[in-house]
């Protein structure tokens, strides 16, 4: 496995660590990582990859609309639904985390997105396997060995392990639930409305967006593959558009509602205000992680939306979406709506791209807890500023409801 | 009775202004003319109409009047107009007739206990400056791409609009003798939500001038006149952003 991180380790500093200390200051350690999957991976002989799929499907982008699609297991058989449950990934280590995603292998096979519309029996098949609530036994033979090199490391995708091309897959007994199955064969229904039907059921998002990704949903001659990166957005977004058109008419939070949740090099934390809908997402990035290696200055970015939404696709990218779908969700389920400023602090040592599932999970986690309730904006910060460490003029330049909440709005001069 | 006719034009003005900041409003009659209050939910922006009677071709109100309307089927109403036509509005029980040349159109009227009329905050400022309307229509365009906030400083020998980021810059600079009028003692600086006020700016196609009146971290008051005639007034209050 060419599992590798950018910064060189004095071998000494992981001889006197040996994986315990965090010594290098990384929030994971690169060799326990690198050895947990091997473990995991050791079985694997030949060109045969013989397991239970969580079930776990990736469709790339490269070459669209020619993509290439990615059924994957890891060697085991058995209830494997861990590996793509984003919901048990928080209370795991990640080194565990790294490892059981890594240990994935996929089989993959150059398929135009649009033969979903009339999928071929083997299509039919990856997207059995996509789709069913459980683990699908999967035999994936391969045209050469994998290539340990071939994994993946996104930031928009959870980490996915080495790949071959595939010649042929057979599979087990897969099990479609009953909204998955009527959005699947249902070739009238248009896939927002597939979405939101699967979601009113229960469907977790993340698996929304692999039926999404599988070109499983929407009118029958418009269905298409869609990449797995681009089908979390999607996913994410559109769910996140429902539920805010409802969540609209609800009335304000009481106070001002104070969030924070810290965690693995990582802190979140928010104040969602006794207004109408209003939503910025922000990310600190310290020097030395993932998306800042060459500053030494710690980098900020927000983006944000009015009542009235936005035009634009945010710079700051899918997080952006998935953390607007965890507010929202916190605001429908209280049937209050509020104007959320939810703020990330990333810091040293945590360079390693995880996927957007992080920022959901750990945002729905943080707004299951119970909020310190504070009766203006200035006390909320006040606590806020208790626990972040990036300077306060570095954050407010470039938000939105910050420089708006402090100078009070036209209220106070009513 | 209720029966008014105005041209499309002042219509569409006034609707795409409201549509800058809210959804539904009260459309206030009275004998004098017609009064338009409304706020953005965020309660950054407010927006004060004052259409009097002589701005209207005719203008046939008996008794004063309230029609909350809804402010996207007023713009749909007007699409099927031309810049040039005339529009009559006779309200007929719970609903709006408009008539736009040969075409009718109704839409209903929406329950007035839903719709709120903002209060309007008691604002003044000495300080103030008269522009072109274009001009500064120009300088927050050009501001669009570099930052959400614009930082307006006047003094009496300018009036600045500046707009930074940590890579990029932009300002609008024009010195007095650019300026239809400028009345400032001393230096007075506050910073806005840019976006509001491009939205603003955009809606309102008719005003030559606009005068703006600030002071240090204080709402923007925005005085102007438009219409065909420019014979109906509008103000815009802006929220400050507070700066570190």
């Amino acid at each position: 496995m060419q599992f590798k991180t950018t910064m060189k380790i004095p071998a000494s500093l992981c001889i006197r660590c040996r994986g315990a200390r965090r010594l290098c200051g990384l929030s994971y350690c690169p060799i326990s990582v690198e050895s947990m999957t091997r473990t995991r991976t050791v079985s694997i002989k030949g060109m045969e990859l013989d397991g239970s799929s969580p079930p776990s499907v990736f469709v790339g982008r490269y070459g669209y609309p020619k993509v290439q699609v990615y059924p994957s297991t890891p060697a085991l058989h058995g209830n494997t639904s861990v590996y793509e449950d984003t919901g048990k990934w928080l209370s795991m280590e990640l080194e565990e985390f790294l490892s059981m995603r890594l240990s994935l292998m996929r089989g993959g096979k150059e398929i135009k997105v649009g033969s979903a519309s009339s999928p071929d029996p083997f299509l039919q098949d990856i997207q059995l396997v996509g789709l069913s609530s459980i683990p699908t036994d999967v035999e994936i033979y391969l045209e050469k060995p994998l290539n340990q090199k071939e994994i993946v490391l996104s930031e928009y995708t959870p980490p996915m392990g080495p790949s071959a091309p595939l010649s042929r897959i057979r599979i087990g007994n897969a099990k479609l639930d009953r909204p998955v199955e009527k959005a699947y064969y249902d070739t009238d229904m248009k896939s927002m409305e597939a979405m939101s039907l699967l979601y009113r059921e229960g469907v977790d998002i993340s698996r929304i967006s692999r039926i999404l990704s599988l070109g499983a949903l929407g009118n029958g001659k418009d269905r298409k593959m869609v990449p797995t990166r681009w089908s979390i957005t999607a996913a994410d977004k559109n769910i996140s558009d429902q539920i805010l058109q409802r969540v609209k008419r609800f009335p304000e939070v009481g106070e001002y509602e104070f969030y924070v949740r810290e965690v693995k090099g990582n802190l979140f934390s928010a104040i969602l205000c006794p207004k109408k809908w209003m939503f910025e997402w922000g990310e600190a990035w310290f020097p030395n992680t993932t998306w800042n290696y060459f500053s030494d200055l710690t980098e900020t970015q927000i983006d944000h939306e009015t009542y009235w939404g936005r035009k634009t696709y945010p710079d700051i990218g899918g997080c952006y979406y998935s953390s607007r779908l965890a507010v929202l969700e916190n605001l429908e389920r209280r049937s209050r709506q509020a104007s959320a400023m939810i703020w990330r602090e990333i810091y040293p040592g945590f360079n390693i791209p995880v996927g957007v599932w992080y920022v959901r999970e750990n945002l729905r986690e943080m707004f299951r807890t119970k909020p310190e309730r504070y009766s203006t904006f200035r006390e909320a910060m006040t606590r806020m500023s208790q626990y972040i460490t990036v300077p306060i003029e570095k954050w407010s330049r470039n938000s939105m409801i910050w420089p708006m909440e402090m100078a009070g709005g036209l209220e106070r001069f009513v | 009775m209720t029966r008014i006719v105005m041209p499309v034009k002042n219509l569409k003005e006034i609707t795409d202004l409201l549509n800058t900041v809210t959804t539904e409003v009260k459309l206030k009659l009275t004998g004098k003319g017609m009064e338009v209050r409304a706020v953005d939910p965020a309660h950054v922006a407010m927006i004060n109409i004052d259409a009097p009677k002589e701005s209207f071709v005719e203008y046939g109100v008996d008794n004063e009047e309230e029609l909350a309307v809804d402010v996207e089927r007023l713009k749909n109403v007007i699409k099927v107009s031309r810049d040039s036509d005339q529009i009559t509005i006779t309200k007929e029980k719970d609903k709006l007739l408009f008539e736009i040349g040969t075409i009718n159109k109704k839409i209903s009227l929406l329950d007035g206990n839903t719709v709120s009329t903002p209060k309007i905050p008691q604002l003044s400022s000495e300080s103030y400056v008269v522009l072109s309307r274009t001009d500064l229509e120009r300088g927050l365009k050009a501001a669009e791409d570099v930052s959400d906030a614009i930082r307006l400083t006047l003094t009496k020998e300018s009036f600045r609009a500046r707009s930074m980021s940590e890579t990029e810059e932009s300002e609008l600079s024009l010195p007095a003798d650019l300026l239809k009028e400028v009345v400032c003692a001393g230096t007075v600086k506050s910073s806005y939500p840019l976006e509001y006020l491009i939205r603003f700016i955009k809606s309102i196609t008719t005003a030559e001038e606009i005068k703006m009146s600030f002071k240090d971290d204080y709402p923007l008051i925005i005085d102007f006149r438009f219409g065909v005639n420019r014979d109906i007034s509008g103000t815009f209050l802006l929220a400050p952003r507070m700066e570190q």
